[in-house]
């Protein structure tokens, strides 16, 4: 029920965004967003889609600081990708490692993976079980990878540790 | 002193970015390598109609760059689904005789 | 005040076309197809994120702002996923990464 809420209140606001000015000018405008609106819940209950892993209430506010954490690692990673084009020699380091996934719920593995390939200079290549297969450009890059240090902030990110 | 040098810089700096992806898309040499440049071509629209937005200062086309950023993810899932099932003939030819690549522009 | 505020949108949007430009140059440059998706991925996180970044600088708070928002949003979530479907695609039709080290390596321990 608490999902369902939620999704209503989020369609609602995507949709005020969206059209801006006009809805609150032009009550047709604003019937016709209700109306979509609620088809869009009936197909969604019908399909049966709107639980926690389409709308990740769990997570809560700890996806705060999860997103600045998540900001600095991109931001570091990036230079270190852009030293490795620039420079002359490109000293590429290339390397496929495997990082155990191994979180109680399948969106918070979907999240480690996301994140890893988020950061340039690691990109997750394929997902069988506990197993993530990471193609990594740099050796330092996969032993950041490797260090689990992100897969501890995604436990801590549900709440776990 | 407004911004509106920075936004033509950065335009051009997107444009420059989008005709490199464009050569990679035509040298190749594999059809994910174009998929690939596709891809990175669309991001740089998806930019480059935000910046133009606030060059001409009307910011109601931004609508168009969320419907370009999410017609290019479609359209990309559907490339390579294509490519896995109905299958290029192009990526068998160009990863088993490199050297001799001379189809470019397919 | 608006001074610093064109100050900052100017910072944002040079190095975000810088990290673009970067960005073009790896998927030229970079001798693979493994290689260039990591080149793909500087231009859309950071590339992306400075330069709408800036724009929403100059937006102010406003609905522009949340647009942005919006469009940034839907970039962070599609392009991994993209980028995993490419790669996965590709190693799913045979072709193998060039690697420069040996065996793989892995966290068994824990």
């Amino acid at each position: 029920m608490k999902y369902t809420l939620v999704l209503i209140l989020n369609l609602a606001a995507a949709w005020m965004i969206w059209s801006g000015s006009n809805s609150v000018d032009n009550p047709f405008i604003l019937a016709l967003g209700g109306c979509s609106l609620l088809l869009t819940v009936v197909v969604c209950a019908r399909m049966r889609i709107s639980d926690s892993e389409s709308v990740p209430l769990h997570f809560s506010w700890r996806i705060v600081p999860y997103t600045f954490y998540l900001i600095k690692e991109i931001i570091v990673s990036n230079i270190d990708v852009a030293k490795i084009v620039l420079s002359p020699k490109m000293p590429l380091q290339r390397t496929m490692i495997e990082v155990t996934a191994d979180h109680d719920s399948d969106i918070a593995n979907v999240v480690l993976a996301n994140s890893i390939t988020l950061t340039p200079g690691t990109v997750a290549v394929s997902m069988d079980g506990e197993k993530i297969k990471v193609h990594a450009l740099s050796f330092e890059g996969a032993a950041e990878d490797l260090s689990g240090e992100m897969a501890g902030k995604i436990r801590k990110l549900e709440g776990k540790a | 002193m407004g911004i509106y040098y920075a936004l033509i810089v950065t335009a051009v700096a997107i444009l420059v970015t989008m005709s490199l992806a464009m050569i990679r898309a035509m040298a190749g040499p594999t059809v994910f390598d174009r998929v690939l440049a596709l891809n990175m071509f669309g991001t740089k629209t998806v930019l480059l109609i935000c910046v133009v937005c606030f060059t001409i200062q009307r910011t109601d086309f931004l609508d168009l760059a969320l419907l370009y950023s999410l017609m290019n993810f479609i359209g990309m899932v559907a490339l390579l689904r294509f490519s896995q099932f109905g299958g290029f003939a192009d990526f068998e030819d160009a990863s088993q005789s490199k050297s001799t690549s001379t189809s470019g522009g397919r | 005040m608006d001074i610093v505020v064109d100050i900052l949108t100017w910072l944002l949007l040079i190095s975000g076309a810088v990290f673009s430009m970067i960005g073009g140059f790896g998927i030229i440059r970079l001798p693979e197809f493994f290689s260039r998706m990591h080149a793909g991925g500087i231009t859309d996180t950071l590339g992306a994120g400075l330069i709408i970044g800036g724009l929403m600088l100059q937006g102010g708070f406003s609905l522009v702002t949340a647009k942005l928002f919006m469009i940034i949003f839907f970039l962070i979530i599609t392009s991994p996923t993209a980028c995993h479907a490419l790669a996965k695609s590709a190693l799913a039709q045979g072709m193998q990464p060039e690697l420069d080290s040996g065996a793989p390596m892995s966290n068994e321990k824990e």
